[in-house]
């Protein structure tokens, strides 16, 4: 397993990913996949009282298993999707993937240092119930602005990545020269 | 209707079935091996994708030994 781009005794304090409930959308959307099909032709058979040969039968199984089959690929390729979308925030730097389908993959990172602000989001109802957000992070550089859109415990996230910029500037601030040369 | 689709239906050979499965199972073998890489050398944490993995590797066996069940007592 290949962590990205650690360096030696750094540690990983905390993985921001999309809250699960757009997950769950998924989840909803699959589970529909799996029993819609069993029931409508149940219901067909049913209405119009059909008597099915074994063979027609079996032939039916058939083809719902190759659905299942593609079905349950398509339910992983979304969990996968969802999650190696992750903000990963460790005490030293950020680092945002931004996974884009199964081959799309962008990877930034920043150091905490280079943090101005922290934004977060909350764009209705539902996010202030289930607790997601879009979280922001400006930085001064030249890709300034990094945004994790729908982001679990958004406030948890910039509690952590807070308190660890404050960790990072009291060092910085401790081991300032006193002639002011960097 | 019905009557057509089942006159369809009588057309339909164990070898086709056959082939369907070849190429549903390499089909598989590709998305099996796309999602394994994408799970080894991308994630962060060993226990979700030890679990992910011994659950999907589970259910596509248990769904790939069936459509061979199945064309076995088609044939």
């Amino acid at each position: 397993m290949k962590l990205h781009a650690l360096e030696p005794g750094e540690r990983v304090l905390a993985e921001v990913r999309h809250h699960w409930i757009f997950f769950s959308l998924e989840l909803i959307a699959v589970i529909f996949l799996v029993a819609f099909p069993p029931i409508a032709i149940y219901s067909l058979i049913k209405f119009w009282q059909l008597a099915l040969p074994e063979n027609v039968i079996a032939l039916g199984m058939f083809i719902y298993l190759v659905w299942l089959l593609l079905v349950w690929i398509y339910f992983f390729v979304a969990w996968t999707d969802y999650y190696l979308d992750v903000l990963i925030v460790t005490d030293r730097k950020i680092i945002d993937i931004d996974q884009k389908g199964i081959f799309h993959r962008e990877v930034a990172s920043f150091r905490l240092e280079r943090i101005q602000n922290i934004g977060i989001e909350t764009p209705g109802i539902f996010s202030t119930i289930f607790d997601y957000g879009h979280l922001r992070l400006e930085t001064a550089g030249e890709q300034k602005t990094f945004e994790l859109r729908n982001a679990a415990n958004p406030y948890v996230a910039k509690d952590i990545i807070m308190a660890e910029c404050e960790k990072n500037k009291a060092i910085f601030q401790h081991h300032k020269p006193t002639d002011g040369t960097y | 209707m019905f009557d057509q689709l089942l006159s369809i239906i009588s057309f339909i050979k164990p070898i086709h079935l056959w082939i369907v499965f070849i190429l549903v199972f390499i089909y598989t073998i590709v998305m099996s091996a796309i999602l394994l890489f994408h799970w080894y050398h991308f994630s962060t944490q060993n226990k979700y994708v030890k679990i992910a993995s011994g659950l999907y590797f589970t259910v596509l066996a248990i769904i790939i030994f069936s459509l061979a069940v199945i064309i076995n007592f088609i044939t």
